[in-house]
């Protein structure tokens, strides 16, 4: 019934998003031949970028946020901020991918090659030496076979190739990294940066360490500051798949990307212990094939590559590839966001900027570093802020009450500055926040995932200090009107809200309790890799 | 509600930046708009109202084009402000949104014929102001002081306390009193007693004054004429207000 595919291939990579892109470049530059498997669209960025620089004039509901009442094809999708009038064509339809919410679950996929890296915002930090030590000095979950020193010239590879902008801080919980140089901050950043760093002088509020250029790099240009990177960059300014690593792995002649293929699960040789290839749909066609490999590169997305594992099932494997250790599936993780405070800058009213930053403001995070209040804080790890200031735009008219001629001449002169921090935490992980394999299928038959994942103590606990840090930072700095927030119940702030979406397939140093090895490698087929799902 | 509602661009600038999704506002490339001395020249895609009759259309134009007039540029009907809400009503807008903004508009109509014997649109031209600016007041008082009026037999009304902003949100601006006067403090507008759907932030003219103030900053003449696109081509953080002179769209 699977059709045996002709072609033999040295690697295959399933997935080509951000990870995806990589791997398929490495692989090639060592001379594999590579074949990439990509289940959403072909996309050709020299006529697929349909909706850049086109102003809001030319859509019908002006570019507009669709919500979920407003996108029969995408009820999740449409949750997401990021799903406009322009950028509905990036987004998988949810019919397509289903899974079911055992408790709450945002899943935002896309849909094409280059996958989420046409999409993603692009923020690009380094994790510090505390986050690669975490698991062992807390006790929550297993301790990393890897240290910062192991991954930090990885760290400078990737940052050199890809190009982040950003500014040099010298903290050490938020490493430096090989950075172009930074985006300036605007005049209320700057406010809010003096009178914040004074009140609280080892706090760090820097500009966003973004993957946008601000240098030129071979054949990409430096950022234009047109706005909107998700409606597409013919510069190839913002690092994507299409800007950056699929052309470099084109140019070897050993790359062959498969659109519409939607791969059911890793085949496993039982002779030799190791991955033998994949199954896949292609889901134009609806034909399965079989194609064979040396090695096997997941980079799916963590879920979607848990999927593939659990998947696969064979006869030495029946809780699926790697799941003999009983934790493939398990330790799902994302960021917890919608939370921190907005506040108002006085005055400044004589200054403005120009040009549409793709990037914001960064505060480093300065919680359990250790901290002499780790005691009484009442949570383990810490959060980060990103945000910015801006100036109130016409927008504000609906909350003026004056009309014709006075309101239209109000609105002429941009409003006061707004400046806000949106928390970041970092979630535990923690054996019961899971997915599995449900008795239901997508539209090909395969088994789609039943998600059961929920906020734990410790992110709540960290959310009330990081709302209350937020205003106390804010009011320090002096703004005005300074409001703290927590949208825990709003549908966005569900586990997966945040798109950072981790876990499923940990690394460790026992094979008997973790998923992959130090080399991101299945720990019972170790041609198997799955970069994507580590946690 | 509440997410039809959104002011979507700032919204989407704050939420990029807090959640480090991939959107940000649209600061569009430069396209030459309309003079203003012709601004209906070049209208872009004039449609067949969609859920809106020919009359209703008329209507909302008057009422739009009074709330962003014509001054040394165009206003909201040279705009087309009334296509943009058409569509928005027939296209975007969810069942009930569109139920309350269909029953607002002919509140507002019932609302002319008693108070001026006419329809809004045979009303004069003072009298079309009126009405509007009774319905902007009574949308930025306070709904919660309700009476009854023993010359409405015993129907429900409403008495704005005070004028202020009810429908204040993210990054809009607070000023007491701005569209104050003795009308405000008034339980009955033109045509009658205040509905309770008339008065505050969930009134149908705030939805309607929000639409209207969307649609134009929007469209190529309000974005720029009116405003000023932010030009691509570089990033200038700092720069003196002075140096652009007007709000970005």
């Amino acid at each position: 019934m699977w059709l045996q595919s002709r072609m033999e291939y040295d690697a295959i990579v399933v997935g080509s998003g951000v990870s995806g892109g990589w791997a398929a470049k490495e692989l090639c530059e060592k001379g594999l031949k590579t074949l990439v498997l990509e289940r959403g669209r072909d996309f050709d960025p020299s006529k697929d970028y349909i909706n850049e620089h086109k102003p809001a004039w030319q859509f019908p509901l002006r570019d507009q946020k669709l919500t979920p009442a407003q996108a029969p094809d995408h009820p999740v999708q449409a949750v997401t901020p990021s799903y406009s009038e322009p950028t509905t064509h990036l987004f998988l339809k949810d019919r397509e991918n289903p899974y079911e919410e055992a408790k709450p679950f945002l899943w935002v996929q896309g849909d094409q090659v280059g996958g989420r890296s046409l999409m993603w915002g692009r923020q690009s930090y380094r994790w510090g030496p505390q986050d690669f030590e975490a698991n062992l000095k807390d006790g929550h979950g297993t301790d990393w076979p890897v240290r910062y020193d192991d991954i930090a010239p990885w760290y400078s590879y990737a940052e050199r190739f890809a190009g982040i902008s950003g500014q040099k801080e010298g903290m050490r919980q938020a490493p430096d990294g090989e950075f172009q140089k930074p985006m300036g901050l605007n005049a209320g950043e700057k406010w809010v940066k003096a009178g914040l760093e004074k009140a609280y002088p080892t706090r760090r509020l820097t500009i966003g360490r973004t993957a946008v250029l601000t240098e030129p790099l071979g054949d990409r240009l430096p950022c234009h500051y047109c706005g909107p990177c998700i409606r597409g960059c013919s510069t190839k300014s913002f690092f994507s798949s299409h800007s950056s690593t699929l052309p470099a792995a084109r140019v070897t002649g050993n790359l062959t990307i498969r659109a519409h293929s939607l791969v059911q699960s890793v085949m496993y040789d039982e002779t030799t212990g190791r991955a033998s290839g994949v199954r896949f749909v292609d889901t134009v066609t609806g034909e399965t094939h079989e194609v064979r490999a040396r090695v096997v590169f997941l980079c799916a997305s963590a879920l979607a590559s848990t999927r593939i594992l659990l998947n696969s099932k064979s006869r030495h494997h029946p809780n699926g590839l790697g799941g003999e250790s009983g934790a493939l599936g398990r330790y799902i993780m994302d960021h917890h966001v919608r939370l921190g405070a907005r506040g108002q800058v006085p005055g400044l009213t004589d200054r403005y900027y120009q040009g549409d930053r793709p990037t914001g403001t960064y505060l480093i995070r300065f919680r359990n570093l250790p901290d002499p209040d780790s005691d009484k804080l009442g949570f383990v790890r810490g959060y980060a802020y990103q945000g910015g200031a801006g100036r109130g735009g016409w927008n504000r008219g609906g909350g003026r009450p004056e009309i014709g001629a006075e309101l239209k001449q109000l609105l002429r002169d941009p409003g006061p500055w707004n400046m806000g921090l949106g928390g970041f935490g970092e979630c535990l992980p923690r054996r019961d926040n899971y997915v599995e394999l449900s008795d239901k299928t997508d539209p090909w038959g395969i088994p789609v995932l039943r998600i059961n994942v929920t906020w734990g103590e410790n992110e709540l606990a960290m959310r009330k200090d990081c709302v209350a840090q937020a205003a106390e930072m804010l009011e320090a700095a002096g703004c005005k009107n300074v409001t703290g927030y927590d949208n825990i119940d709003s549908r966005i702030a569900n586990p997966g809200g945040s798109i950072h979406e981790m876990g499923g397939a940990r690394m460790g140093r026992d094979r008997r309790t973790s998923v992959l090895n130090a080399h991101n490698q299945v720990w019972d087929a170790p041609n198997g890799s799955s970069p994507t799902a580590r946690s | 509600m509440d997410e039809f509602r959104m002011d979507r661009r700032e919204a989407l600038k704050v939420w990029s930046l807090l959640i480090g999704a991939a959107v940000l506002p649209a600061f569009l490339s430069g396209c030459e708009g309309e003079p203003a001395e012709r601004p209906a020249a070049k209208p872009t895609a004039p449609s067949a109202p969609r859920a809106l009759s020919a009359a209703q259309l008329a209507m909302v134009a008057t009422m739009a084009e009074l709330i962003i007039p014509e001054t040394d540029t165009a206003g909201a009907r040279a705009a087309r402000v009334h296509e943009f809400i058409d569509t928005m009503v027939a296209a975007f807008m969810p069942e009930k949104p569109r139920q309350r903004f269909m029953e607002g508009l002919a509140r507002a109509e019932q609302r002319a014929t008693r108070a001026f014997g006419t329809t809004f649109l045979a009303a004069t031209p003072a009298q079309q102001r009126e009405l509007v600016e009774a319905l902007n007041r009574a949308a930025y008082t306070d709904a919660a002081a309700t009476s009854s009026d023993p010359r409405l037999e015993g129907k429900t009304v409403v008495r704005p306390k005070r004028p202020r902003p009810a429908g204040l949100q993210e990054g809009e601006e607070s000023r007491a009193g701005g569209g104050g006067g003795a009308a405000a403090q008034a339980a009955v507008g033109p045509g009658g007693a205040w509905d309770p759907a008339e008065v505050g932030r969930e009134s149908f003219f705030l939805t309607f004054k929000r639409l209207v103030i969307e649609g134009y900053y929007t469209s190529e003449v309000g974005a720029t004429r009116e405003l000023r696109l932010n030009p691509m081509g570089a990033w200038l953080a700092d720069i003196p207000y002075a140096d652009v002179g007007r709000s970005y769209a």
